[in-house]
């Protein structure tokens, strides 16, 4: 496997760093350092605001001379309604709403630029929209605006006196002030509660000729859109932040140093090899601490299984203790142990899976009750959880929102964190990926049915999956930029759960073995660089010998369904032998299955057969073979392969019973299988293999469903 | 009319035996609309889970298979599943109009000592329908206004003083039970009042609606520890052997097709729970009504000396 692929020594280093016992926050970063911040930050807990000053080291990786720099003001998407992002959300996201009251918005001010000699770059800054401003503009847009007015304030385009030579370096310094909003979209406070996530000018990623399919080098950094995430280079932070001494703090990295001075406290953290940095504080939470101790806490079995899907040894696999601040939300404490609980799993699974999480420390964040929308959100080394006090009782507690949550988040430190796609346009890497291996470790660590209500009621992950895939109308490729889908809602099925069926079908396809190993390929020869589909795509087809084209051009680039059907199935007597057969002792004369013989006549020479014939359909775009199976009423089974490229099929078989049933894909082996309800055919219900409890069901169905109604209907009785 | 004279809750129990016969047609009307509002649902069932491997699945909640086939039914069967809830809407809209009916064959008949028969109940719904109306657009608006105004109030008030506190401080948690708690009580006063209201024709028939709320008040006056008493007695009792039989249901696998006929007897039975707790709760209400009925009409005067036929001689006419 690992001949395969294309860069050795890259892969090389990445393995030596991973099983390196030494911490990657200490002077051998992995990636090529683009980016270098160095930070200080002093937060007002009152007024939510952050007074910064930035060093950046920018190192041109390219063989252009760069002559303009480009900055993220991402908090400007919460400035006012007239922001993409607002424009595209609605104003609202994740059960949160912007700028219901005068402080909710949120802002960053850019208050000075300047090279390291002291040159003054504010002046010829100006604010740009890359995507273009697709609504109808305002006649209040920002006439006060200290830079130019546009509509969108969340790209900055800093033309430079001189450009900075291929592979390069310019030094700049840039103060700052941010004014955090209402919690909204992964970033802001709620009273005490401050989540500060994309808070300060952050450099975009300059592209140089043929990286991820580019013709020529330039600048991608897109607007600030709803529908989606980030994109940054690998690089060094360097941060200290003030805090009022109360505040109980977590940030990216690793804690370097502690000061109190009076009532403020200041922090350093150090992180490397991390294209993000973003930190908490609150006076409420209660702190937890606790290592991740391999091999004591990885799950039992899970690195055998490991081993074995990837043809390696158990000690190849070996995992990384890891220092973890779980930081939690009073109100959610009873959910400490479940988060200590996910966590080990998670970092156990993506460590066998993929390769050991490389990083010394974790922070787990516990936003609180009134702060959704600072949940379910992952930055580098830093993610936070989602613990709705309502999903730790019943009904919900068994529901399993906690652990899915934290090791989705977690997963994102691969993918995402390590693995570095461009979230603005290509989402299904990082989203996608990381929702099939969440599937993964969820049915591996609880079961087929991870989420359960009362009563036994519960769905499994591909149920999740599948819901997704169907419940849109099919408009809207996987692949697309994430603002160009036709809804939020088709942005979200195809960045998440219809990647996981995807994956699905193809680990199916493929062979868990073989689909694992290229996997860990793709993660490991990717790890802290920026892959596109083609290279997704180029590791599986190297690592499985396979033609994977069918699946990147119908499923990740197209439309295409699968959908087999059973047309029609239905089984009569078989017509019984009847004129002149040349048999072994001469000509026989048959009628009516018997052979006409004056002596024999009363004895018939043949046994009742029936003929039964099946007509199986693929009613979607994608061709893709499929079992078939048909059940006999003396339960025998007979399958068989429905090549991909027919468009229907008909079965006949002549056998001594009749036919009970017929079904295309009865084991569920192809996930991206449109619908269900027609896959199958019964004929006839009885005992045995053939026993189908198809008409009680709807008996039983029919009687629920008017007793609900029932239910409710008395239920109007309170109101006369 | 002639009645029993109990105490207010045997009277509740007496009547769910005296008053079986109501406690059937209620039962009977709530399925029967049931199964009509559930109607459209069945060709969808039948082309879904019968004579498909989805049934089987389902039927036996296959780990895996069962919850793609029901979201498969949900999304696939849309329009059956629709008109299934518009017709629901339909049938909620009857069986209120059947509620305030029968409201009136209730009280006619109710209590009755030596039992009832169809025709009175009939009768009873007839002479009180248009006086039960007029009782339950009065029991809406002033429902609507009180408890309303009550929600809405509590609401905004702890939107403002509350917005800063913490999740999970006692302080909003106390708080929004004791809206919900003087809420429910909100509700048991008015249909106390509307319930007493239309008892008001039990022996007057020519009373009108706005003088039977009256009647209703000044009824409970006095009385009200024990009308509430009453009510939330048939409320919790209710609730408790509701949702038992909720439960058992739900849980109740039921795949054989003796366990599915077993558990639509249940179904039935469940659904006969709510009949059979509000009659009871009409018997303990017309008991207590009854009663201040009796309180209210004094006893025929006994005569002090014979009586005489007034004649011109008694009031000449000069």
């Amino acid at each position: 496997m690992k001949s395969l692929l294309p860069s050795l020594p890259r892969l090389a280093l990445v393995v030596a760093a991973a099983l390196d016992s030494a911490p990657l926050s200490a002077a051998t970063p992995v990636s090529p350092p683009v980016a270098e911040y160095t930070i200080e930050a002093s937060l007002d807990g009152k007024t939510h605001t952050v007074d910064g000053q930035e060093r950046l080291v920018w190192r041109n990786p390219s063989g252009d001379p760069v002559s303009e720099l480009r900055f993220h003001l991402y908090l400007n998407a919460f400035k006012n309604n007239h922001s993409i992002f607002a424009r595209e959300s609605g104003g609202q996201l994740r059960g949160d709403k912007a700028g219901t009251k005068p402080d909710d918005w949120g802002w960053i001010d850019v208050l000075s630029i300047k090279t390291a000699s002291g040159e003054d770059l504010k002046p010829g800054a100006r604010l740009i929209v890359p995507d273009g401003y697709p609504f109808p503009r305002s006649e209040t847009r920002n006439p006060k605006s200290e830079i130019n007015p546009v509509e969108d304030e969340t790209v900055l385009s800093v033309p430079l006196p001189s450009p900075v030579p291929p592979h390069g370096e310019i030094e700049l310094s840039i103060a700052f002030r941010s004014k955090l909003p209402k919690v909204f979209a992964r970033t802001g406070y709620v009273r005490d509660f401050h989540l500060v996530g994309q808070w300060f000018p952050k450099i975009g990623v300059y592209e140089r000729a043929g990286m991820r399919g580019r013709a020529q080098g330039g600048w991608n950094c897109h607007s600030f859109h709803a529908n989606s995430e980030f994109y940054a280079d690998y690089g060094r932070y360097d941060v200290t932040f003030t805090v009022p001494a109360n505040y109980v703090v977590g940030a990216t990295g690793k804690r370097v140093s502690e000061t109190k001075k009076g009532d403020r406290t200041t922090y350093r953290y150090l992180a490397d090899d991390v294209h993000d940095f973003a930190w908490t504080a609150d006076p409420t939470f209660l702190v937890h601490e606790f290592r991740f101790n391999p091999p004591a806490d990885i799950p039992r079995g899970w690195a055998t299984l490991a081993a074995s899907e990837l043809s390696m040894s158990e000690g190849e696999l070996a995992l990384k203790p890891v220092e973890v601040r779980l930081l939690l939300s009073p109100e959610h404490a009873s959910a400490r142990d479940r988060y200590v609980q996910s966590t080990k799993e998670a970092i156990s699974f993506y460590g066998l899976w993929f390769g050991a999480y490389p990083y010394p420390t974790l922070t787990v964040v516990d936003p609180p009750d009134d702060g959704p929308g600072a949940g379910g959100m992952e930055y580098p080394t830093f993610i936070t959880g989602f613990s709705g006090s309502e999903f730790l009782r019943w009904p919900f507690r068994r529901f399993r929102v906690v652990e899915d949550v934290l090791i989705h988040e977690f997963g994102h430190q691969y993918w995402y964190g390590m693995v570095g796609s461009n979230e603005f346009e290509e989402s299904w890497l990082d989203e996608g990926i990381n929702t099939d291996s969440e599937f993964r470790v969820m049915q591996l660590a609880y079961g087929p049915r991870p989420a359960l209500f009362p009563g036994g009621i519960g769905f499994d992950m591909e149920t999740y999956g599948h819901a997704g895939y169907v419940s849109l109308p099919n408009l809207d490729p996987i692949r697309k930029r994430a603002w160009e889908y036709f809804s939020g809602n088709s942005y979200g099925s195809n960045s998440y759960p219809k990647v996981g069926l995807f994956l699905a079908q193809l680990r199916n396809d493929l062979g868990a073995g073989v689909y694992a190993q290229a996997q860990r390929a793709y993660f490991q020869e990717w790890s802290f660089r920026h892959p596109t589909t083609s290279d997704f795509f180029d590791v599986f087809q190297q690592v499985s010998g396979r033609d994977l084209s069918t699946y990147r051009w119908n499923i990740v680039e197209g439309t295409s369904r699968l959908d087999w059907s059973v047309v029609s199935a239905k089984t009569d007597k078989a017509e019984r032998n009847a004129g002149v057969f040349e048999g072994p002792g001469g000509r026989e004369t048959w009628q009516k299955g018997r052979v006409v013989r004056p002596k024999e006549a009363k004895e018939p020479d043949e046994k009742q057969a029936y003929d039964s014939v099946v007509v199986f359909g693929n009613r979607g775009e994608w061709a893709h073979s499929a079992k078939a199976r048909l059940v006999f009423t003396d339960g025998t089974v007979v399958d068989r392969v429905l090549p991909a490229e027919a468009r229907w099929v008909r079965l006949r078989i002549r056998y001594k019973s009749k036919l009970a049933w017929a079904a295309v894909d009865p084991d569920r082996e192809n996930p991206w299988e449109w619908s269900r309800l027609n896959d199958s055919h019964v004929l006839k219900s009885g005992d045995g293999a053939a026993d189908t409890a198809s008409r009680r069901a709807v008996a039983k169905y029919f009687s629920k469903a008017a007793y609900w109604i029932g239910l409710f209907l008395q239920s109007v009785w309170a109101l006369a | 009319m002639t009645v029993e004279r109990r105490g207010s809750l045997s009277s509740g129990f007496a009547a769910i035996g005296g008053g079986l016969g109501i406690v059937l047609l209620l039962t009977a009307t709530t399925v029967v609309l049931s199964i009509l509002a559930a109607a459209p649902l069945g060709p969808a069932l039948g082309d879904a889970f019968g004579r498909t491997l989805a049934g089987d699945h389902v039927i036996r909640n296959h780990p895996l298979f069962a919850p793609t086939d029901v979201y498969d039914f949900l999304h696939e069967k849309s329009d059956a599943v629709g008109g299934a809830a518009a017709a629901t809407r339909w049938a909620a809209l009857l069986i209120l109009l059947q509620q305030i009916l029968f409201a009136g064959g209730i009280v006619a008949v109710l209590g009755k000592a030596g039992g009832f028969t169809a025709g009175e109940f009939a009768w009873g719904v007839r002479r009180n329908a248009w006086h039960n109306f007029k009782c339950f657009a009065i029991f809406l608006l002033l429902g609507g206004g009180v408890i309303g105004t009550w929600v809405w109030g509590t609401h905004a008030f702890a939107k403002r003083v509350f917005e800063s506190s913490p999740p999970g401080s006692r302080g909003p948690l106390a708080f929004r039970i004791t809206v919900i708690l003087v809420a429910l009580l909100l509700y048991a006063i008015l249909s106390l009042l509307h319930d007493f209201a239309r008892a008001a024709r039990r022996f007057d028939n020519s009373v009108g609606a706005l003088r039977s709320w009256g009647r209703a008040r000044r009824a409970l006056s006095g009385r009200w520890t024990r009308a509430l008493g009453l009510f939330f007695f048939w409320l919790v009792l209710g609730g408790v052997v509701l949702a038992a039989g909720f439960s058992l249901e739900w849980m109740s696998p039921a795949v054989s097709a003796v366990a599915v006929f077993l558990q639509i007897l249940l179904q039935i039975a469940i659904l006969a729970i709510r009949p059979v707790i509000r009659v009871a709760a009409w018997g303990s209400y017309l008991a207590l009504y009854d009663r201040t009925e009796a309180e209210r009409i004094p006893p025929p005067v006994e005569p002090t000396e014979p009586l005489r036929a007034d004649t011109l001689e008694d009031h000449p006419l000069l």
